[in-house]
């Protein structure tokens, strides 16, 4: 079968999905050429995989580990992969930052936002420093809590976006409880990979509002609800009555 | 070789040509069976392969050259339809059934037919080939599909440039 010409090797070849055209890659040299000089492997359709995971168990009674805030990072992953992929995120933290801080604000797809503002891919061990945080990260909203997320998807592009994403004040101490939420326009601050720097975004809302401040009441883990899908990031915002309510960024 | 008799409908028995492989073996068989070879086909319209000539076939022995007409006469009814639009599900089934069982082969004989579906052309084999070597490779790793084909265990420079492959796409397959 070595001896097959280029055109019976891509016609064979051109029948296999995206994953077996990726480890024929890898099985001859001669393939690997076929196959990128033809552009055969679309990796867009090559599926992502589970192959581990972080955990933030609740370690107020637990054992001392990377623990802040009372949460400690465990990570799990599968025998075949632990190998190769570390969970030890305090070792990725460089000098300048807590070494037992590698907090977790957000994730997507595989890679994580720290909240000490580093971005790390654990499957590659790669780990980058962002540039300081605004000091107003949404505009017009010094009293709210704000929740940065990271919106990344590697089968699309190998760049990632984070944004900044206000929550409702918990202690209502404005006059602004009757104020649509979520507002609109809003203006939020944007680190783009691709440029490297912080950039103002404004955005605009579609369709009605969730409701009024006062009726929105926010806790931590809602933040961990959001997802990142075909480009948009959908943030739940729950209400008294614990409706869920999609806030859509483009 | 026995053509089995079929009538092609214009000069009541079926014309017949003579190939010669290349190990000078002569095949009697049914011109509509032989003119799935896009490369005979010609040949066969212009009138020759008939009576004493032959058509010889230097590219393909006696072994490959009769497992080739197998296919070719158990195809020729359908393409005779026009790709059998009308084909009952119970013709579709057993020609299906007849692919399954012709592909189960020996490596270096599906290898030859191959060449020999590319010499001379004929489109169904082909697909039916190319696709028995991708249902071959499917869902294996690198060094599995090195092993299926008979591939020799890589050197260790291979090795090494396998596994800075194996980093780039890796987590689709492992």
């Amino acid at each position: 079968m070595d001896l097959l010409p280029d055109e019976l090797l891509v016609d064979i070849l051109g029948r296999l999905p995206p994953c077996s055209l990726a480890a024929s890659r890898c099985a001859r040299k001669d393939w690997c050429a076929i196959i990128d000089t033809r552009r055969l492997l679309r990796a867009d359709l090559l599926p992502l995989r589970l192959d581990g995971f972080f955990c933030l168990v609740d370690a107020f009674d637990g054992p001392r580990g990377s623990c802040i805030d009372g949460y400690e990072t465990v990570f799990f992953s599968r025998p075949s992969t632990g190998r190769r992929i570390s969970g030890h995120l305090d070792l990725l933290q460089d000098d300048d930052h807590d070494p037992h801080n590698p907090w977790l604000w957000d994730h997507c797809n595989g890679l994580i936002l720290l909240f000490s503002g580093v971005i790390v891919n654990p499957a590659t061990g790669q780990f980058v420093s962002l540039p300081p945080y605004p000091e107003k990260p949404c505009v017009g909203m010094g009293r709210y809590y704000k929740h940065a997320f990271l919106a990344y998807n590697p089968i699309v592009s190998p760049h990632y976006e984070i944004v900044f994403i206000p929550s409702t004040p918990n202690i209502q101490v404005n006059n602004k409880a009757e104020s649509e939420w979520p507002p609109s326009p809003f203006t939020t601050h944007v680190f783009s990979s691709r440029k490297q720097r912080w950039e103002e975004r404004s955005f605009v809302r579609e369709g009605q509002a969730a409701g009024t401040i006062a009726e929105m009441d926010f806790d931590y883990w809602t933040s961990h609800r959001v997802v990142y899908l075909r480009g948009l990031l959908y943030v739940p915002y729950r209400n008294n009555s614990y409706h869920e309510n999609n806030f859509v960024e483009r | 070789m026995a053509a089995p008799e079929s009538g092609d409908g214009n000069n009541g028995a079926a014309r017949m040509v003579t190939l010669i492989s290349s190990d000078n073996t002569r095949f009697e068989v049914e011109a509509a069976a032989a003119s799935l070879s896009q490369t005979l086909q010609l040949t066969i319209l212009d009138g020759g392969g008939g009576g004493g000539d032959g058509i010889p076939l230097p590219n393909v022995d006696s072994a490959t050259l009769s497992k080739v007409l197998e296919y070719c006469i158990k195809h020729a009814p359908a393409a005779a339809n026009g790709g059998a639009p009308n084909a009952t599900a119970v013709d579709r089934a057993e020609l299906e059934r007849f692919d399954n069982e012709f592909v189960n082969i020996d490596q270096s004989v599906l290898y030859s037919l191959i060449m020999a579906a590319h010499n001379l052309e004929i489109e169904g084999l082909q697909s039916l080939v190319a696709k028995k070597v991708a249902d071959m490779i499917k869902g294996k790793s690198p060094m599995e599909i090195r092993r299926t084909l008979g591939f020799p265990d890589p050197t260790p420079e291979e090795q090494a440039e396998m596994n800075a492959h194996m980093l780039e796409y890796g987590w689709a397959y492992e």
